[in-house]
């Protein structure tokens, strides 16, 4: 359940202050498949990093889950991405010389889960995405969409109640853009809150809700009708 | 996360980078090489040397003026101080003998020969380690009467080629004289080398000889083992001072083994720490060595920082990720080091025939030098990365 009240976010580059978001009032309920979609520079990207923890508001009140996000804890912060929010990338952001099986226990080391818990608990994972016959294998050896699936593996491990994926199809071709929705979809089904950051009208359109954001502002909340 | 876990993620960093660990290793494991190397090369030579002097007697004692101060004749060492401090030591001295040193030249027919003529009594045959191979040493006649008999070494006897019972001319102190061989002892293989033939000769004579009346050159006093070195030795200047009446006005100097190792020690301490100085050098370019390539492998890594802090990695975490991997990369440098030290230890000191001393408090300082520079080097591209923002981190190319 998340909440945002009067939240506005500026930055400050060199002596220019920047009003990357204002007065965004936005819920999101448990089990929502929702999209956030605008052009670059919108402002879903400061949005996004709100949403997860990665950044904190200017202004206004943040709930997660109830709670009350107004602390700028580094330490709270990081715990609260490790819990409760997994993040799939763009760019997918796997380690590089790590195996896919490492790659998705990395949350559960910061979690503080013994090694051999971690094994069972990635292989799992893995298999929820499909790739559990990879799991030994590096992201060099992976196709993109494969790639994104272990990101994907990841981003669950903890089981979080929100997966946040920003433009998570930008580098996929259409066939895998499908696959990789559809496995948000899987997810979503089950019971997770999925968020979608992107630009592409047919990605947001296979979401429940779309948020659109133009200059920093929403200018449109609605329902997909199917 | 748990340190253990650090510890992984450290050492797979370092094995993914071979080449660039060891390159980074090279400064420490030549500083800490060169320290271990001189440390023990140092030890050895010390223990070597302490080996050496003990054989040659250490609980002997020389007594000799100071040559700072302009001595009157009558306060200048000779036979009844000798006299004087046999009375006062004892059962407590082995031997107690004057020495005097003169040079002499034997004169033959074509060359000269240079010899050292040294004072002698007849216990001078046991203090200097003297074996006899034919005839006898100077007895109490030879010494009490100034016979001008002499004790020869067999180098010396094969040289001149004379033997016991042949007559010699010696030239010292501007005299001729004809003296009698009456001794050969067997020649010494000398350290330094380069030493004059030594002949024994009466103190006594030495002293008619060169019109001493009494004095001496030095006073050599063989100790028991079961004295107080230390405390004999002020005895010994005390002694003095009261038989000559000049307490307190610092006329004359003892000198023993001891001294001569401490003198030694105090030389090669100096030297071990200057060289241990500029190892130290080497170890602090290594440690910024360390720091570079920290920095470098930071901002090669920062996606991995924002992926890592994404997930829930907290500053402490990331920073305990780099500062292990800095500490574990000195620490295998200095660990490498000390190897690379005690093999070389082994081979130098085979070659220069030092006996390499296994030193345990350079590996220590070895390990706990490189531990301490790994860590300090470590602090700031730890902290660099541990304070990444992880926005900017996630979108680094």
């Amino acid at each position: 359940m998340i909440s945002m009240r009067n939240i506005a976010k500026t930055y400050k580059t060199g002596h220019i202050y920047v009003e990357a978001l204002k007065n965004i009032n936005l819920d999101i309920n448990d089990g929502e498949f929702i999209s956030i979609i605008g052009h670059s520079g919108s402002g879903k990207s400061t949005l996004m990093n709100l949403l997860g923890g990665l950044d904190t508001p200017s202004m206004g009140i943040y709930m997660l889950n109830e709670v009350s996000f107004d602390t700028n804890n580094e330490n709270t912060l990081a715990e609260i991405r490790n819990k409760l929010i997994g993040f799939v990338f763009q760019t997918f952001n796997l380690l590089p010389r790590q195996s896919a099986l490492k790659n998705v226990e990395l949350p559960l080391i910061y979690a503080g889960v013994s090694g051999k818990k971690r094994k069972e608990m990635a292989i799992n994972a893995l298999k929820i995405v499909g790739l559990e016959k990879r799991a030994n294998h590096k992201p060099n050896e992976m196709s993109g969409g494969e790639k994104q699936r272990v990101a994907i593996a990841r981003a669950l491990i903890t089981d979080p109640s929100i997966i946040l994926a920003d433009e998570p199809t930008g580098n996929l071709d259409s066939k895998t853009t499908h696959e990789i929705l559809d496995l948000l979809k899987k997810l979503n089904d089950n019971g997770k809150t999925v968020i979608i950051i992107t630009h592409e009208e047919d990605v947001a359109n296979r979401t429940d809700r779309i948020i659109t954001l133009m200059d920093g502002e929403i200018i449109s909340d609605k329902k997909v009708l199917k | 996360m748990k340190v253990f876990e650090a510890f992984k993620i450290a050492f797979s960093s370092i094995i993914q980078n071979k080449m660039r660990s060891l390159l980074t290793m090279l400064g420490l494991i030549i500083g800490i090489a060169s320290v271990v190397t001189v440390v023990s090369l140092g030890e050895g030579t010390q223990n070597d040397m302490l080996n050496e002097f003990s054989s040659l007697g250490i609980n002997t004692v020389t007594v000799y003026e100071n040559k700072d101060v302009k001595l009157p004749d009558s306060e200048k060492l000779n036979l009844d101080d000798i006299e004087a401090l046999n009375e006062y030591f004892k059962d407590d001295i082995e031997s107690i003998s004057p020495r005097m040193n003169v040079a002499g030249d034997i004169i033959m027919n074509i060359d000269d020969t240079s010899v050292s003529l040294k004072g002698a009594i007849k216990e001078t045959l046991e203090s200097e380690d003297l074996t006899l191979i034919s005839g006898r040493f100077l007895n109490d006649f030879d010494i009490n009467s100034n016979k001008r008999n002499i004790v020869i070494s067999s180098d010396l006897s094969e040289t001149v080629n004379k033997k016991v019972g042949d007559g010699i001319l010696i030239k010292a102190r501007k005299t001729t004289y004809s003296y009698n061989i009456v001794g050969i002892y067997e020649s010494q293989s000398s350290l330094g080398g380069f030493e004059l033939e030594s002949i024994y000769i009466p103190y006594t004579t030495i002293n008619y000889m060169s019109n001493l009346g009494g004095r001496v050159g030095s006073i050599q006093i063989d100790f028991n083992d079961d004295i107080d070195f230390e405390k004999a030795k002020s005895d010994i200047i005390n002694v003095l001072e009261r038989t000559n009446r000049n307490i307190g006005e610092d006329l004359y100097k003892t000198f023993s083994a001891d001294d001569m190792i401490d003198n030694i020690s105090n030389a090669l301490g100096q030297m071990t720490l200057f060289i241990t100085a500029i190892a130290g050098i080497s170890l602090l370019v290594g440690g910024i060595g360390i720091m570079n390539i920290m920095l470098v492998s930071v901002t090669e890594r920062t996606r991995e920082i924002g992926t890592r802090k994404a997930v829930g990695a907290k500053y402490r975490d990331i920073m305990l990720q780099f500062l292990i991997e800095s500490t574990v990369i000195s620490l295998i440098g200095g660990l490498l080091g000390a190897i690379f030290g005690i093999i070389i230890t082994n081979i130098a000191g085979k070659m220069m025939s030092i006996s390499s001393v296994f030193s345990i408090e350079a590996l220590v300082v070895a390990f706990v030098f490189s531990t301490l520079i790994g860590l300090f080097f470590g602090i700031y591209p730890a902290n660099k990365a541990a304070k990444l923002n992880p926005i900017d981190a996630l979108r680094y190319e």
